[in-house]
């Protein structure tokens, strides 16, 4: 087994929380600095140290690159805010507008990065253990963790029938019309074979105790250490510092 | 609590949410100018009413938010289409077409009231999903306002969608086995007939 680094170990709910403190700060600090020079390099930085750079880029690639491209499309061309600044065609490009893409994107920018992050070096069952460990009733972490199972299960299922639908005669190609009642056979069937299948295991579970009151027990342990409990406190606060510091002009705020 | 969210609505959920992932990805394999990813949120309201059709709505999105965080936002919309679906559920809408007709109509409401502030504030006019920034662009090409292209392009891409998710579940309550039905906390209601 390959030994895990820092960010894969620390404990998930202290990543989960400081990823979503940053992301609250910078929809509130509404800086395209914030996301463009120190937290999107640095995610990208602690990626590199975890190791885990070549599929975390990917992931985050795939996610930004069209999203991005339309905003700047979107806003900066398309929605004039302001002077000129370069112009071709019917394109303009604004001042105001340069300047609310540039926001609109590092926000979503500091989101993307952070919380991909956190999925990309976190097991869902510790994330979902941590959770149950605040006080999260077990119900929701069944919810959690069955549907990450459940989705590439009936994934599976549907290209069956599909396939079983396609053999029967039903095209899958062709005009608008003819696709929309392509939908219509491949997913029924997948939905009521499903739910039939619901009794079954509701008393698997139940056979378990799944529905008892008393206290569970965890196969996984997992103990925030004092640095991890720690951090999530020290973040919070620069990230409370850095907004007064926007915010307030007594001591030196830009508003 | 535990009167909304009994084992079986506990199990009912995770494989709705499977539903709204899968109809999500097969309308853009099958390359429907829809997103028809509510389908299974509409249907546990259909089957356990507004709250659990909520934390439905809720959750796909989230884990749909684990590979691609914008969908995250989105939550809302299924939320709102969760809450208004159950409660006509409740109230027995998806026993005749008249009502279910009715509830299309409300959750077409609830869908775009709070998708459109959502991809107009938020992310600048760009849906999350792609499909409909296309036709954004377009409108705006054409001279019109952010709100206002944002809202024709949704009109587009929402209505016919909210309607056919509505009626699918009209009809697979229809065709799930009695037996199953009554194990739903709405259930007894359609079995009655």
């Amino acid at each position: 087994m390959v030994k895990k680094r820092f960010i894969s170990r620390m404990y998930p709910l202290t990543k989960l929380i400081i990823a979503l403190t940053l992301g609250g700060t910078s929809i509130i600090v509404h800086q395209w600095q914030f996301g463009y020079l120190f937290i999107m390099p640095l995610m990208f930085l602690l990626a590199i140290l975890d190791g885990k750079f070549k599929s975390y880029f990917k992931k985050v690639f795939a996610a930004i690159v069209v999203f991005f491209l339309f905003i700047f499309l979107i806003q900066a061309f398309l929605v004039p805010v302001g002077a000129t600044i370069w112009q071709w065609e019917f394109l303009h490009l604004t001042v105001g507008g340069l300047d609310k893409a540039l926001n609109i994107t590092a926000t979503i920018g500091v989101f993307l990065t952070t919380l991909l992050l956190v999925f990309e070096t976190t097991n869902m069952s510790d994330l979902m253990v941590s959770l149950q460990k605040t006080g999260m009733p077990n119900g929701a972490a069944y919810v959690f963790l069955a549907s990450i199972q459940m989705i590439p299960e009936m994934n599976k299922r549907s290209k069956v029938i599909m396939q079983a639908q396609r053999a029967r005669g039903i095209e899958t190609e062709g005009n608008m019309w003819v696709r929309t009642k392509a939908f219509f056979p491949t997913l029924s069937p997948l939905i009521i074979s499903s739910i039939t299948d619901i009794g079954d295991k509701a008393a698997t579970l139940e056979a378990r105790a799944f529905s008892s009151s008393i206290p569970n027990t965890f196969y996984r342990d997992l103990h925030a250490s004092f640095f991890e409990k720690y951090i999530t406190v020290f973040v919070i606060l620069l990230c409370t510092l850095y907004t007064l510091w926007r915010y307030v002009p007594a001591i030196g705020g830009l508003l | 609590m535990k009167k909304h969210f009994t084992t079986m609505v506990l199990i009912l959920i995770p494989i709705a949410i499977a539903v709204n992932v899968i109809g999500g990805q097969l309308a853009s394999i099958l390359k429907l100018p829809m997103y028809l990813d509510m389908i299974g949120t509409i249907l546990v309201a259909a089957l356990a009413g507004p709250i659990p059709a909520m934390v439905a709505g809720g959750v796909t999105n989230l884990i749909l938010g684990i590979t691609s965080p914008t969908w995250i936002p989105y939550a809302i919309v299924q939320i709102a289409c969760g809450a208004v679906a159950g409660y006509a559920a409740q109230k027995g809408a998806f026993k005749s077409f008249k009502w279910t007709a009715l509830t299309a109509l409300g959750v077409w409401a609830a869908a775009l009231l709070t998708a459109v502030p959502i991809t107009t504030i938020l992310f600048g006019g760009i849906a999350g999903g792609g499909g409909g920034s296309v036709i954004t662009a377009f409108f705006l090409t054409t001279g019109q306002g952010l709100w206002q292209s944002v809202t024709t392009s949704a009109l587009i891409t929402e209505t016919l969608d909210k309607f056919i998710s509505t009626f699918i579940v009209f009809f697979i309550v229809k065709s799930i086995p009695v037996s199953t039905l009554v194990k739903f906390p709405l259930g007894p209601m359609y079995a009655e007939e």
